[in-house]
């Protein structure tokens, strides 16, 4: 069941293009959401995985130094870094989202901590076909969102509500309101924030 | 629901062809049959309406089954009406005019690609 600023969004999308049917929408929308996460890494999560001890060369053999892990919601679309207890980097790799590779021998069994960029995954029999995403998303960059959403459909060839003229200018608006969102990702919605920030004290 | 069934579209296209007397000069199976065939067309001309049938085949509508559902969303189902009527009136009758049929087949057309039809 769709929230109420989901409703909302989808009845002022529908009002801005005349003759478009809701499932049609519904895709676009997913390959809308699908790119905007893709794109900014503000959906993020941070999955604690254990560790065993393992010798050997992860780069030649790495089934003992490869750990899956899976998100509450959504699908890894990024890996961001890998922590230890301690709050220190760990050297990884994840050529496969979701399988993380720890490219150096480990002596101790121990907890990491890995901090993924998420993205929706297909809707098909989810929520009646809407992208799930945390709602705190569509409330804080609907009008980006939307931006999107309305570009991708008006750029649709032989439809009602064909623009290629107003699609372009809304899907400019759109990936500069990526480029915007990204930004604030980085600096975790700080005003004036630094980009970096030094490693935790030595112990 | 106005326009749900096989039965609606018939009788509302009836309307429009001043046929709703019988004996009908459209026999029922023409009619169902141009509802096909407007089916075939959406799917060429807005695919996305019937999406649902992707990798299979458009529905074929029976006037042996008039209550059947037809699966259309609500913005283009009119349309239908107005192909169904162009489609009967194509046959070369005499009580036919080829401006007619042209002007109900160009609605059903237009309805499907823009708005302002």
């Amino acid at each position: 069941m769709p929230s109420a600023e989901m409703t909302r969004f989808m009845d002022q999308t529908r009002i801005r293009l005349p003759g478009a049917i809701d499932s049609v929408i519904l895709m676009e929308f997913f390959s809308t959401m699908k790119e905007f996460l893709g794109s900014t890494n503000i959906w993020q999560e941070i999955i604690p995985f254990n560790i065993v001890a393992a010798t050997g060369d992860p780069t030649i053999d790495p089934t003992d130094f490869t750990y899956t892990v899976s998100p509450t919601s959504g699908a890894i679309n990024r890996l961001i870094t890998v922590l230890n207890d301690a709050g220190k980097p760990v050297s990884v790799t994840m050529a496969t989202p979701g399988e993380i590779v720890i490219m150096s021998p480990q002596t101790e069994a121990q907890t990491l901590y890995a901090k993924v960029a998420l993205t929706v995954i297909d809707p098909v029999a989810v929520d009646g076909d809407y992208p799930v995403f945390p709602d705190w998303i569509i409330g804080k960059y609907k009008n980006e969102i939307m931006d999107g959403l309305l570009g991708r459909m008006m750029t649709q060839i032989a439809k009602p509500y064909s623009s290629a003229s107003t699609g372009i200018v809304h899907l400019k608006r759109f990936r500069s309101a990526i480029s915007t969102a990204r930004t604030e990702a980085t600096k975790t919605n700080l005003y004036g924030a630094q980009r970096w920030r030094f490693p935790k004290a030595f112990t | 629901m106005a326009l749900t069934t096989v039965q609606d579209y018939v009788d509302r296209a009836r309307v429009l062809l001043l046929d709703q007397v019988e004996p009908y000069r459209y026999p029922t199976d023409d009619l169902v049959e141009a509802l096909n065939m407007g089916m075939l067309e959406v799917r060429r001309l807005r695919p996305e309406l019937v999406k649902t049938f992707f990798g299979g085949e458009i529905p074929d509508y029976s006037a042996s089954n008039m209550t059947a559902t037809v699966a259309m969303d609500q913005q283009y189902r009119v349309s239908f009406v107005y192909y169904i009527c162009g489609h009967a009136q194509l046959r070369d009758d005499e009580v036919n005019q080829d401006s007619r049929a042209a002007i109900f087949l160009n609605k059903f057309t237009s309805q499907m690609l823009s708005i302002q039809a």
